[in-house]
């Protein structure tokens, strides 16, 4: 069905509209939220909350980009859950199911098929691109991920972050600054076809 | 090369640069192998970032009607009667302010403008207005010793006091016409509950239909 239709719909109430919009969306919100938070218990509270909230306020939604509102949205409850966990740590949401087991579903792994040495670099190589990204100050973090990571324009990030363009252009310029010289560290994970440095010739 | 030229580079490796803009650092960069180079770094830090890998969701997070914080979507109205509910009280607010303030002010004005007329004792009386005062009051206290035989004389005395005191500038006449209209008043106080009333009956509507469409099941 249209995403239009069921946006539509659920701004009517209809929750199983807006459940086939989550199904389409969450992966990508939980991605922001995990390289937001740096946490996958965080984000996947933050990634609940945000649908939540979004459920809550379709109204506000008057058109464009679907995704790029609920980037403001997992943006907002990123925030909310930093606040939050530094008044007072708590266990992590999970909704309730009829049953009164959560509803969690078997872990989704969407790793593509690589021998086990491969798998090892290539998570050595993300922790180490997540360590540096952890180490920007969060608003520079939230930028980087919305443009880098999600692909939105300047306009969609300036809307989803809540900053004037001219901050976005700024705050991301300085981000990549900061990462090319924190991923120097770890030169040696990355593949030869992105080396930052050409190698000194002897 | 500075920070805006960087700044320039990262947003021109978006295309998100100005065309004009975007033809002049081109120029330059033809030129400048250090702003070349500035610009490779750009594009190899940002093609290491993403190729952090897209993780799928741990699990499922559609709405559940069981779920505590769930809350029906807010009508379309619903803000909209909100915030003339709001608007509504504020004003009201500042009429009832308004009315307050503004005779105090024109209180003030004749003790300040005409000290010579006096007001016998009010607050805003000074120097000037001590003997005036007390010639009225002298006057007035005048009238009871006077006996029953001489009634007529006491009015003409009071008349006399009074007339000291300009007609447009006593007290009652200045508090009888308050600055906002009641009736202003009264279409403000109207309005916030009419709208607050259409707020609450949106969103309870809403709420009850949705809870018994959804939560029932």
């Amino acid at each position: 069905m249209d995403e239009g239709v069921l946006i539509a719909n659920a701004q009517r109430g209809d929750l199983e509209a807006f459940n086939r919009l989550v199904l389409a969306h969450q992966d990508a919100l939980f991605n922001a939220a995990l390289r937001i938070l740096g946490d996958e218990d965080l984000a996947a509270d933050a990634t609940q909350e945000a649908f939540l909230a979004a459920f809550r306020a379709l109204h506000g939604f008057r058109g464009g980009s679907l995704r790029a509102w609920l980037m403001r949205t997992v943006t907002n409850a990123c925030y909310d859950e930093l606040r939050r966990r530094k008044r007072r740590p708590s266990g992590p949401l999970e909704p309730e199911g009829e049953d009164g087991e959560g509803v969690e579903s078997p872990r989704w792994l969407a790793d593509p098929e690589l021998n086990p040495e491969q798998k090892a670099e290539a998570k050595e190589l993300e922790h180490a691109i997540q360590h540096c990204l952890e180490n920007l100050p969060l608003e520079f973090r939230t930028v980087v991920v919305m443009a880098d990571l999600q692909g939105l324009d300047y306009t969609e990030v300036a809307a989803a972050v809540r900053i004037p363009l001219g901050t976005v252009k700024s705050r991301l310029a300085r981000a990549r600054l900061r990462l090319r010289e924190c991923l120097q560290d770890f030169a040696e994970l990355l593949p030869s076809a992105f080396r930052l440095e050409s190698e000194p010739t002897t | 090369m500075n920070f805006r030229d960087v700044e320039q580079l990262s947003a021109y490796l978006d295309g998100q640069l100005p065309p004009a803009d975007a033809k002049r650092l081109e120029a330059r960069l033809v030129e400048d192998a250090d702003l070349h180079h500035a610009l490779d770094e750009l594009r190899t830090t940002r093609g290491v970032i993403r190729r952090l890998p897209l993780r799928r969701a741990p699990r499922s997070f559609v709405l559940r009607p069981s779920m505590r914080r769930l809350a029906a979507p807010v009508p379309i109205g619903f803000p909209v009667l909100r915030l003339a509910s709001a608007g509504a009280t504020f004003l009201f607010l500042i009429t009832i302010g308004v009315n307050a303030l503004v005779p105090l002010a024109v209180n003030r004005l004749p003790a300040a403008a005409a000290p010579g007329i006096g007001m016998g004792g009010g607050s805003g009386g000074g120097a000037e207005s001590t003997a005036p005062a007390a010639t009225d009051q002298a006057l007035l206290a005048a009238a009871p010793t006077a006996g029953p035989e001489s009634s007529a004389p006491a009015p003409d005395l009071q008349t006399q006091a009074q007339k000291n005191l300009p007609a447009a500038e006593s007290p009652l006449a200045r508090s009888a016409a308050p600055a906002v209209a009641l009736t202003w008043q009264i279409a403000l106080v109207g309005l916030a509950i009419a709208s607050g009333l259409g707020a609450w009956y949106l969103r309870s509507s809403s709420d009850r239909k949705f809870r018994r469409r959804w939560v029932k099941k």
